[in-house]
């Protein structure tokens, strides 16, 4: 295995869903690609747009979002290294979404023809890609639950325990440390939440003695208890390794 | 029951007669008593908003009485959590 092919993080992804045979993991090393830089709340992908390529997370925060005419935002989903945010431009050629880079970030952007290729190629790689797109479906999900019917505390809580988990499924995350360099404008924006609610609710979550943040540090202080006052249940997020701390 | 109300008139087009909620001199709720325009729900105390840990999106009650138990409650078990934590980190 090339272990110095970018798409390495690509690979890690896929495994944490679904395992691969060699020869898969061989044909995805082999995707051709270009590496691109995007600075810190840049757009890498704006709605209305036509892509031709897929883009891949190797560093840094990605997320998806929609931006209302009168200026408010609303963010859709996180995206850490190793996920690929467009996958659904393959097949859907307008893009109904913007996607941003919320750190300086890196991504790989992988042409949609070799993707298909590679696709009807190795059924075991496109299975898990499709797999990997229905758990995106299934965050969708558990983002409307979170945002139209948890409370302030619970919604907020809700997002640090899903970054934790994903981070951990990838190996980001170290043992109840990791690092969400999230602003509190961030963390409103996705959970439906004012900046004042979202920085009254940090507050809070460190008064119970749940998270310790240190800058844009977390440190999760009581992870049992986080998941339950968030309400979170990691079975949405289908890992095949669950990642308690 | 340490909460008490005070009656007021609130700005909905509906639903104008409500109550603010204190405990002691804190101000912990606003609420409306729902008018006929709500059917079988006609009545009910609604909670408009609930500061902290009396937060509860769309909550209503049979009564004040209940509204104001179940208010409580929530601060009671808010006060509780957090004098864990205190416990728990330790002195300092």
């Amino acid at each position: 295995m090339a272990a110095s092919s970018e798409l390495t993080f690509l690979l890690r992804q896929l495994d944490s869903v679904v395992e691969l045979a060699p020869e898969d993991r061989a044909a995805v090393l082999s995707l051709p690609y270009r590496i691109k830089a995007v600075a810190e709340k840049r757009d890498l992908l704006r709605e209305g747009s036509h892509p031709v390529e897929s883009c891949l997370v190797l560093e840094g925060i990605v997320c998806r979002y929609k931006m209302l005419s009168n200026g408010r935002r609303q963010i859709l989903s996180f995206h850490f290294p190793g996920d690929m945010p467009d996958l659904q431009s393959l097949y859907l050629r307008t893009m109904d979404h913007s996607i941003a880079a919320i750190t300086p970030a890196r991504v790989a952007f992988i042409p949609h023809e070799s993707v298909r290729t590679l696709i009807r190629a190795q059924p075991s790689v496109a299975d898990a890609l499709s797999r990997s797109t229905m758990i995106d479906a299934s965050i969708y999900r558990e983002w409307i639950a979170n945002v139209g019917r948890r409370t302030a505390l619970e919604r907020v809580a809700h997002v640090i325990c899903e970054c934790f988990a994903r981070l951990r499924a990838v190996g980001l995350a170290k043992l109840r440390t990791f690092e969400l360099p999230l602003s509190q404008m961030e963390l409103a924006d996705a959970t439906g939440l004012s900046n004042v609610h979202v920085n009254r609710t940090m507050r809070e979550l460190r008064r119970l003695g749940l998270v310790e943040t240190n800058s844009k540090v977390h440190g999760i202080v009581d992870w049992e208890l986080l998941q339950e006052t968030a309400d979170f249940d990691p079975a949405y997020l289908h890992l095949r390794r669950q990642a308690p701390p | 029951m340490t909460l008490t109300v005070l009656p007021v008139r609130l700005g909905n087009v509906d639903d104008t007669d409500g109550v603010l909620v204190y405990r002691g001199e804190v101000l912990v709720a606003v609420m409306s008593q729902l008018s006929a325009e709500h059917g079988e729900r006609e009545g009910r105390w609604f909670l408009e908003i609930g500061f902290g840990a009396s937060s509860e999106p769309g909550a209503d009650f049979q009564t004040l009485d209940a509204a104001k138990v179940w208010i409580e409650s929530r601060l009671d078990e808010q006060d509780r959590r957090v004098a864990e934590a205190i416990a728990r980190r330790g002195p300092g």
